[in-house]
């Protein structure tokens, strides 16, 4: 009976070491070809181009290898028409495991943009590799492939690079998971930063996420550009660190009349009011700030000159809002500051009956911005210290 | 064989816990939309309906199982009736949850390996523990596992308040209706419901006289918990994204970054490992356990030993994860065991056992 025991414990104990190792899903770092950032572009036979950007650990300069020659990534493109195939196609050409995911970043090409984005989408979220926490960001005038090609002095990897100026947060951003809600949802409008490439001559190129893409259903709408996108990170509450410089005075020989300011607090709030089944949108944003620097003779420590500098910020800041609501109802007609939303939290019924025809509705609907702006600061000195009186 | 009343809690506690935070949340989603957590408030209710009803219904004959006492309310035959029915959901229920259990981590976390590998090790441990430990090892087991799982979904909930966009929730009740809220109330329902196997638990019961309190808190616990997590849900991934996902719960793990820690799966992978080991190991007891005294079997436990097999066999019907997940819950669990298994017999027996047991008390 014993040996029976003995023999039956014997093979529990094998049979759990076949099981517990797990060898069908070993996955070693070495056999897994990490995809850092992904982009998307159309080519002219109207087939979709992905573009993937692979670390490669081995091409990583380190004090041992020194000046080694291996690049830090290898960049793959390949036409197809859909996910599968195009990373069928890929994977036929390396030697470790497609993986996903650690993607930072996924930029979709200005003209694949405009053409529509469904193609790959499904792939973010189905695919159980695919992470929410990564970047989308949209091409502003060139193709994804180029942006991804183009190579960053900071890091060894360009994707990475964009990563951090996203996380660094001057710029709007939109992670993948806001991005996929944001296209799933009646009431927001998706919008992403809007990354070029700016030539520095001898140092080579640099990026800059200076504008933001505002799409309508599935396709690029069009573009904000850097004052616009700041009114936009304002009502999504993210204004701080953004900076903002206007005219005070004209220019004279000494001063060029600029005065900048950073914000360092915002708030925007959104009321609806219905009158005659016609919602009447009152946009309330406020926000601090503090003095950046002063190219004019004016003491800023005398509250007159600095009322008449929040004034005329708040004058720019009114024009700036109502180009982009004009551009937005007339042109894009582009939910752009998420009115839907508003509407459907703060008259649900209403918004039960009128849905389907919200966007005929949209540009018609009044909308009246009240800006409050503080500057709570000046900086270290009132009027410019190195001024000779 | 003793359980102490503290264990029973937090047994029951783990069975309803883990179980409808992963499995049941989409199909409230899908039916309440952002009124879905007031649908998980309703079905705790039902829950605690079905609690209070069962544990009514072992205070009148403390130290037998449902299988004995069916038998002493309704007579030999149609107590026996009764006890297939409830056989036939037990024979049921651990193959289910058992693939889905293999269902969730082939789709999350082990895509290459074999379903059957999955299976083959947590068949192996329900089985040990229930052969070796008895139901005193599984109520040992859950006390252990019970605080961790809890802490785990707590970190989970914690660590996703960054991600909070209360306008998701908004507006409250008028896009729905109670229609469609009461709708999503019947998922969650059936499985909270779990509570009702208390009538397989109380013969080993140290205190069976105690243990209601015990029963209603391990209900009303997870129900507060998995309120949270559905609001949770709504508010962080949002009803647009949500009620097109299999395990929203497990999506929201994905979603948190707190600074430069990303990916916590582990987290979802711990509580669901751990919650539905503890199930499978009360279901596998109570289905040896009912089936032995049914069949007047004298040593229960090496009934394991061929019901086990029998289990794995059952876990390959399903064919794909549409059968086993939603199929199962929307023609099986939700239209036929919440209202006959959980509500209707066990009210049945209660209203008829305390007839008789008065009319005895009469006669006497």
């Amino acid at each position: 009976m014993t040996g029976n025991c003995r023999l039956f414990r014997g093979f529990i104990i094998l049979l759990l070491l076949c099981l517990l190792m797990g060898c069908w899903d070993s996955d070693e770092i070495d056999n897994l070809a990490i995809v850092i950032g992904s982009g998307f572009d159309i080519v002219n036979d109207g087939q979709a181009e992905a573009t993937v950007q692979i670390a490669s650990p081995t091409g990583f300069p380190s004090a041992g290898n020194g000046g080694t020659e291996i690049s830090p990534y290898l960049s793959l493109s390949e036409k197809g028409a859909d996910s599968s195939e195009i990373i069928n196609s890929m994977q036929q050409q390396l030697s470790r495991r497609f993986f996903l995911g650690h993607r930072q970043v996924i930029i979709f090409g200005e003209e694949y943009a405009r053409h529509g984005i469904d193609q790959f989408i499904d792939l973010f979220m189905r695919s159980p590799d695919s992470r929410y926490t990564g970047y989308v960001l949209t091409a502003y005038g060139i193709s994804a492939k180029d942006v991804l090609n183009a190579s960053y002095v900071f890091e060894n990897i360009p994707a990475i690079a964009i990563n951090k100026m996203q996380e660094e947060g001057n710029a709007l951003g939109t992670l993948v998971g806001e991005f996929i809600a944001s296209l799933a949802s009646d009431e927001k409008t998706t919008v992403t930063g809007a990354i070029r490439i700016v030539e520095t001559g001898a140092a080579g190129n640099v990026y800059r996420i200076d504008h933001a893409a505002v799409y309508r259903e599935n396709s690029l709408a069009g573009f904000l550009n850097e004052e616009q996108m700041k009114m936009l990170l304002w009502l999504k509450g993210k204004l701080q660190g953004s900076m903002m410089s206007i005219q005070f005075e004209p220019k004279s020989d000494k001063f060029r009349g600029k005065v900048g300011i950073v914000f360092f607090k915002s708030d925007a709030k959104i009321d609806v009011r219905l009158e005659n089944e016609i919602p009447h949108v009152a946009v309330q944003m406020k926000a601090k700030a503090k003095m950046m620097n002063n190219d004019t003779p004016v003491n800023m420590g005398i509250n007159e000159n600095l009322q008449q500098l929040e004034k005329k910020f708040v004058e720019k800041i009114e024009n700036t809002l109502n180009n982009i609501l004009e551009t937005a109802q007339k042109e894009w007609k582009v939910d752009i500051f998420d009115f839907a939303e508003e509407i459907h939290v703060q008259h649900p019924q209403f918004w039960k009956n009128t849905k389907d025809q919200w966007l005929e509705l949209y540009p018609k609907v009044p909308v009246s911005f009240q800006i409050e702006l503080e500057i709570q600061n000046t900086g270290r000195t009132q009027a410019p210290a190195h001024f000779k009186k | 064989m003793k359980l102490s009343n503290i264990q029973l809690f937090w047994m029951i506690a783990i069975m309803e816990l883990g179980m409808t935070l992963v499995m049941t949340t989409t199909v409230s989603l899908q039916a309440a939309k952002q009124d879905a957590w007031i649908s998980v408030f309703f079905a705790g209710c039902i829950a605690l309906l079905i609690a209070f009803v069962a544990t009514r219904l072992t205070l009148l004959f403390p130290d037998q199982t449902l299988v004995q006492f069916s038998e002493a309310i309704l007579g030999k035959w149609i107590g026996k009736i009764i006890v297939l029915i409830y056989l036939v959901q037990w024979y049921t229920i651990v193959p289910i949850v058992l693939r889905q259990f293999s269902d969730v981590i082939e789709m999350l976390l082990l895509q290459r390996t074999p379903s059957l590998a999955i299976i083959l090790l947590m068949i192996l441990l329900m089985s040990y523990v229930t052969f070796t430990g008895k139901i005193e090892g599984i109520g040992r087991c859950s006390e252990i596992l019970g605080p961790m799982i809890f802490l785990m979904v707590f970190i989970v909930l914690f660590t996703n308040i960054e991600n909070i966009n209360v306008k998701n929730m908004l507006p409250l009740y008028v896009d729905n209706g109670m229609k469609n809220i009461m709708q999503g109330a019947l998922a969650p329902a059936s499985y909270l419901g779990h509570a009702v196997e208390i009538v397989m638990l109380t013969p080993f019961l140290t205190r069976p006289r105690q243990a209601a309190v015990y029963v209603v808190w391990g209900v009303v616990v997870p129900v507060v918990i998995v309120i949270v997590s559905t609001l949770m849900i709504i508010i962080t991934i949002g009803t647009d994204l949500s009620v097109h996902m299999w395990y929203p719960f497990i999506e929201l793990t994905r979603e948190i970054k707190l600074g430069f820690i990303e990916n916590w799966d582990a987290f979802a992978v711990v509580i669901w490992i751990t919650s539905v080991f503890v199930k499978l190991s009360i279901y596998l007891f109570i289905t040896t356990y009912g089936t032995a005294q049914f069949l007047k079997v004298e040593n229960w436990r090496n009934m394991v030993w061929i019901i086990a097999p029998i289990i794995l066999l059952f876990t390959f019907v399903p064919k794909n994860v549409t059968e086993s997940t939603n199929n199962y819950l929307n023609n099986y669990w939700v239209p036929f065991v919440l209202p006959v298994n959980m509500i209707g017999i066990p009210l049945l027996l209660l209203v008829i056992g305390k007839m008789r047991q008065r009319k005895a008390r009469a006669n006497s």
